[in-house]
């Protein structure tokens, strides 16, 4: 099976949320990006092996990079890597088949619900869902907190004058994960119709 | 018409939107910016409420939102404050606690009856016969409490979110605002908060006659609004103080939780009412409340004035009060030398006849009894006891009290602060303040606006030195000059006790006095007693007066008196507001909209949603189980088992700890293969089980029960890390998807879809292999937990739809349908296999489940061996049976079984109609009554005796022969 073959074959948990739209305009828009290829590698010797591999390694645990094809690398552990591909079509295969049988480290199936959240509206949706203080949180550093209850990596992007926030959480959430953000986008939104009336 | 004074700068209310609402069936007509109260008095209406208790007419009296004398509710809400509520278009209110509306209440007659219903009268009174106290209890609960609650009301849902800032400014008056101000200029992030719609505090009220201070507030505001790091939140209140700086604030719309690093109070003060007779009546107010009602909405108070005081506060008031074209019918001093500020000449310039050394002794009331048209004086003798032989009867249509002032102390106590009487201010001011929190203005003693706005720079100042964003000059403290704001004793006894110290629970003077002479002489114990301070009010206008007259009562001062302590919430917030939005995360499989399609019946198992039974046309719940069951038993069924714990476990270490983990032996398990396996925790009770396949000499695969998943990878966690084992943990169980196929025909309907062999001697029973799976790369397990030939594929979460729809097309032939956990479970029954948490308990072991045959001694060590071990020695309690019961109804899980009146047992699973044509269970039984064929009586459902006979496990296909299933 070939890689287009297995992208007809995958489907996203966070599907609807190309058809159902919050708001005819949206404070926040939430982009589902589950269907991007995930792995991890964890266990002693992992860093060492992804720099052989060519991967700029993230220094410090939270702490991410680019991949050299696009996509990222994130320590999410001293010794624990998250890595996804850029793009729907690109795939890890490359480095997945690299990895060595006779390894200390341990490849990690990741088939994590992703969404990318942009928008004005995105830190106040982050303000009734999270706890973590978003606007203060350093760009390209995870954060591991709860986003309405469910455990969720989040990620602060710039994105020109503005952030972004890349959303990662265990796919059997995202159906209640993805309404329940929709919902609040919606109210949000339809405050800022009332206020701009 | 309404009645207003001439427009005015700085008035809220906005002429040009008049706004039409309803109180009491009736129509009223206010402005877009009128609190219900403001309108209604506006309008004429003196009597907004009725007292919780002797049900009196009560009328405007703090405007400040504190007091409830104007308390309704519009049918969906309830409780509302009128002196807070906005008048908006279609707004249709009416009073709480009113038996036929406000103006007839009928029973207000209990306010004849006060002198038989002292304070703790209901504890002495209704507590015998006991046999009638159910018959009181009802007829107080339907006459006593504020506001009905309707449950047909629409849940609103109120959003909550979370807030940070540098520094939390408290109070958005003259100190407060120069705080945050002060603080924001250092570079802080500064939230200032307010529950007023307006900034200005103080300013706006008693410094309003100034046109320095009127400036100086549009100034302070101004530069408040120009500073992007400062940030006002208005019409919210600070409604608990928590440890670490944690605040609960709360606006109409939500609650927010703030975490602050710092906390400064300018939350001002609160005027304290006198103590006389009828100071309860319609038209007797706190000054305070007539100059809101005067600046704010301009509304005048009143037409006749007498003002009773004991500070400069009253003698402002007074020329307000003329300004306003009010008559001032005389100042009432209780102060013999009067007022030495020099604002009294003014006041006798104006006209106003002053009586310095007196009280007003007694309010009196019209024929109605709902407003006040006279006020008797007396003079005060060198004690301050009033001399009734001096009286003197003012008409008047209202008495404004002006006699001192109590901090508003509620949050800063929740934060910490402790406070002490200042025997020069006759006010509670801050003793201890904890680190991290600051106090400014009238809250800490000063009066004076430049006191205040000096004191408020300076803890602005001194808390963004605290905070590390500033390192000048901080101002000196400014020290309180002149005399006192606050009398120490404004409180008249009255034989007619009606004299009310707390308003919300209608508590006179001599309450107080008979509590104290029952022995209440502790401030706690008085207030619980007597129940001052513990109505909606908190206290806010009762506990300075109580504390008060206690230390009078006990000879104390009111240091060494003490006061209460305050506990959030500061102010009542609605449930709503708490409740907020609810956030119930619930995990779902990728295949639950197939589930949906085909009709499937959802149910809760642990954080899941799980098919519990798919509908079938014309059948009941019990005929889609069975129908299920017969499919997977003849042909082959399909059940989504994506919810089972799917852990990885890898290392060099990985056999060796499972071995630890589990009761089994692993390390001499061969790649390819796959066993059972037994978790215990360190008493020998079982807490997990599942499948261990080795797919590789140093990585396994292991299931857990989809309940109990989170908390066993938890443990293993720490397992792992107290043994220093060479081992990864991954928890894949939300990245794996899980199908189970069953049935003898499964094989056959699997092999269209892989490449893989599937014969015996290719794919044995527990042989474990990865394969693709309509073109997933799968984890293909055989086992059989149904009791019939199966797979369980392992794959991917994303390919989990393209593999069931594969599975489905495969299938067509043989029939295949998916069936549900309730069908699981009676196969499973049918089998004998146990379901842990279901079969088991927070007590059960091993020996007791028969999986003695699971529990290896032989090995070093595992988590729960040395219990066991004991366990093994000591006679069994109980044993796990299967039963054949004579009826198929009236058996529930747990139901007894019963030896006579012992219990031997019960039941822990129940199928009334299994595949096999027999109702069946699984029990535990005392070992001595659990022979094969020995006959038991269950007390069914509504008592009723069902027998049931012990018959050997499993129920069905005991020799195993179909999950074994050749081609």
């Amino acid at each position: 099976m070939n890689h287009s073959d297995s992208e007809s074959i995958r489907q996203s948990p966070l599907q609807f949320l190309a058809t159902e739209s919050a708001s005819n305009r949206p404070v926040a828009e939430l982009t589902d990006l589950s269907l991007f290829e995930k792995w991890g590698v964890k266990g002693p010797g992992a860093a060492s092996w992804l720099a052989e591999k060519g991967l700029e390694v993230p220094p410090t645990v939270y702490a991410s990079r680019p991949l050299p094809q696009g996509g990222l690398v994130v320590r999410v552990g001293t010794e624990e890597f998250f890595i996804e591909a850029a793009q729907r079509d690109i795939s890890l295969a490359w480095l997945r088949d690299a990895m060595p049988d006779a390894a200390n480290f341990t490849p990690v199936i990741r088939e994590d619900a992703a969404m990318l959240i942009t928008g004005s509206g995105s830190l106040d949706l982050f303000a009734q869902t999270c706890s973590h203080r978003l606007e203060q949180s350093p760009k390209d550093q995870m954060i591991f907190t709860r986003v309405a209850g469910v455990s969720c990596g989040i990620l602060p992007q710039s994105a020109g004058d503005s952030m972004q926030y890349r959303l990662w959480f265990d796919p059997s959430y995202a159906t209640y994960l993805g309404e329940t953000l929709l919902q609040i986008v919606s109210e949000l939104s339809d405050d800022a119709v009332d206020a701009s009336v | 018409m309404p009645d207003r004074l001439p427009f005015r700068e700085g008035e809220w209310i906005d002429r040009t939107q008049p706004v039409a609402f309803r109180f009491e069936g009736k129509s009223y007509e206010g402005f877009f910016g009128d609190s219900l109260s403001s309108a209604l008095w506006s309008a004429g209406t003196r009597v907004l409420g009725r007292s919780f208790k002797y049900h009196r007419a009560r009328g405007v009296y703090s405007m400040t939102g504190y007091d409830v004398n104007c308390l309704v509710e519009d049918g969906h809400r309830t409780n509302l404050r009128g002196d807070t509520l906005s008048i908006v278009p279609d707004l249709d209110v009416r009073s709480v606690n009113t038996l036929g509306g406000v103006d007839r209440d009928r029973l207000k007659i209990i306010d004849r009856f006060g002198a038989f219903m002292p304070v703790g009268f209901y504890y002495k009174a209704f507590h015998t016969p006991r046999r009638l106290f159910s018959a009181y209890e009802n007829q107080m609960r339907k006459i006593a409490g504020l506001g009905k609650i309707n449950p047909d009301a629409t849940p609103v849902a109120t959003p909550k979110d979370y807030a940070f800032c540098d520094l939390l400014v408290v109070g958005g008056g003259p100190s407060g605002l120069a705080a945050a101000i002060a603080a924001a200029e250092t570079g802080l992030e500064v939230l200032l908060v307010d529950e007023q719609p307006h900034l200005g505090g103080s300013l706006l009220t008693q410094h309003a006659h100034s046109e320095e201070a009127s400036k100086k507030c549009s100034g302070l505001v101004a530069k408040a609004e120009s500073l992007a790091n400062l940030q006002v939140r208005l019409g919210t209140q600070v409604a608990g103080h928590y440890a670490d700086q944690w605040v609960a604030l709360v606006d109409q719309q939500r609650l927010t939780k703030l975490r602050t690093r710092s906390t400064l109070f300018a939350t001002g003060c609160v005027e304290q009412p006198a103590v006389f007779q009828n100071n309860d009546l319609p038209g007797v107010m706190l000054g305070s409340a007539a100059q809101r009602l005067i600046y704010l909405y301009r509304v005048p108070p009143c037409q006749q004035a007498v003002i009773l005081t004991a500070n400069q506060d009253g003698y402002r008031l007074a020329l307000d009060f003329v300004e306003a074209g009010i008559t001032v019918v005389a100042v009432v001093d209780l102060r013999h030398d009067g007022e030495q500020s020099g604002l009294d000449r003014e006041v006798a310039a104006a006209g106003v006849e002053i009586f310095r050394g007196h009280t007003v002794y007694e309010a009196l009331a019209g024929s109605q009894g709902t407003k006040v048209n006279a006020a008797i004086l007396c003079p005060l003798d060198g004690e301050g006891k009033p001399d009734r032989m001096g009286h003197l009867r003012l008409a008047c249509d209202g008495i404004m009290m002006s006699v001192g002032w109590a901090p508003n102390a509620g949050v800063a106590y929740q934060a910490g602060v402790r406070f002490t009487n200042d025997e020069s201010l006759n006010q509670l001011v801050p003793g201890h303040i904890p680190e991290g929190i600051f106090a400014a203005g009238r809250v800490a003693g000063l009066f004076e606006l430049q006191d205040q706005l000096t004191s408020g720079e300076r803890a602005g100042l001194q808390a963004a030195a605290y905070l590390g964003s500033y390192e000048g000059e901080i101002p000196t403290a400014p020290d309180h000059q002149g005399a006192a704001p606050s009398h120490p004793y404004p409180i008249f006894a009255h034989k007619g006790k009606k004299n009310f110290v707390d308003l919300d629970e209608d508590l006179h003077l001599v309450d107080f006095k008979n509590a104290h002479q029952e022995g209440y002489d502790n401030i706690e114990l008085l207030k619980r007693y007597s129940t001052v301070g513990m109505g909606p009010t908190q206290g806010k206008l009762s506990n300075t007066n109580a504390v008060r007259i206690l230390a009078h009562l006990n000879g104390a001062s009111i240091n060494e008196t003490g006061t209460t302590v305050s506990r959030p919430f500061h102010h009542p917030v609605s449930l709503a507001n708490l409740a907020g939005r609810r956030f119930h995360p619930h995990r779902q499989t990728p295949l639950e909209a197939i589930h949906r399609a085909n009709h499937a019946e959802m149910m809760h198992a642990g954080a899941w949603f799980r098919p519990e039974y798919y509908h079938s046309e014309n059948s009941s719940r019990e005929d889609c189980i069975l129908q299920e069951a017969r499919q997977v038993r003849h042909s082959v069924g399909v059940i989504d088992v994506s919810t089972l714990g799917k852990l990885q476990i890898t290392g060099p270490d990985a056999a060796r700890f499972l071995e630890q983990i589990y009761t089994g032996r692993f390390t001499d398990q061969p790649v390819g293969r796959l066993r059972y396996a037994v978790g215990c925790d360190e008493l020998g009770v079982i807490i997990e089980d599942g499948v261990v396949a080795r797919v590789a000499e140093d990585h396994f695969y292991v299931t857990a029960t989809s309940s109990g998943a989170a908390a066993f990878y938890r443990d293993l966690q720490r397992w792992a890390m107290l043994w220093h084992l060479d081992v990864q943990l991954v928890n894949a169980t939300g990245h794996l998807a899980a199908v189970n196929v069953a049935g003898p025909q499964s094989r056959m309907v699997l092999e269209k879809l892989t490449d893989f062999p599937l014969s015996q001697e290719d794919f044995r029973y527990l042989d474990v292999h990865r394969a693709k799976v309509a073109g997933v790369e799968a984890l293909l397990m055989r086992i059989g937990f149904v009791g019939e030939l199966g797979f369980e594929i392992h794959m991917p979460v994303s390919s989990a739809v393209h593999v069931w729809n594969a599975l489905m097309k495969a299938g067509a032939a043989q029939g295949i349908r998916p069936f549900g956990v309730e069908a699981q479970r009676l196969l499973r029954l049918e089998k004998g296999h146990l379901i842990v948490g279901q079969d088991t308990d927070a007590l059960t072991h091993p020996y007791e489940v028969g999986l003695d045959w699971a529990v290896k001694q032989e090995k070093p060590f595992f988590v729960g061996s040395r219990s066991l071990k004991i366990l093994r020695k000591q006679p069994m309690e109980r044993t796990l049976v299967g039963l054949m019961l004579s009826k198929p109804e009236g058996v529930e899980e747990c139901h007894l079984i019963l030896a006579g009146d012992s219990m031997i047992g019960r039941i822990t699973s129940v199928a009334h109609r299994t595949t096999l044509g027999q109702p069946l269970a699984l029990a535990f039984l005392e070992p001595d009554r659990a022979a094969v064929g020995t006959e038991v009586t269950i007390c069914g459902s509504g008592g009723k005796r069902i027998s049931a006979r012990v018959v050997p496990l499993p129920f069905y296909d005991p020799d195993g022969l179909r999950q074994k299933l050749k081609d």
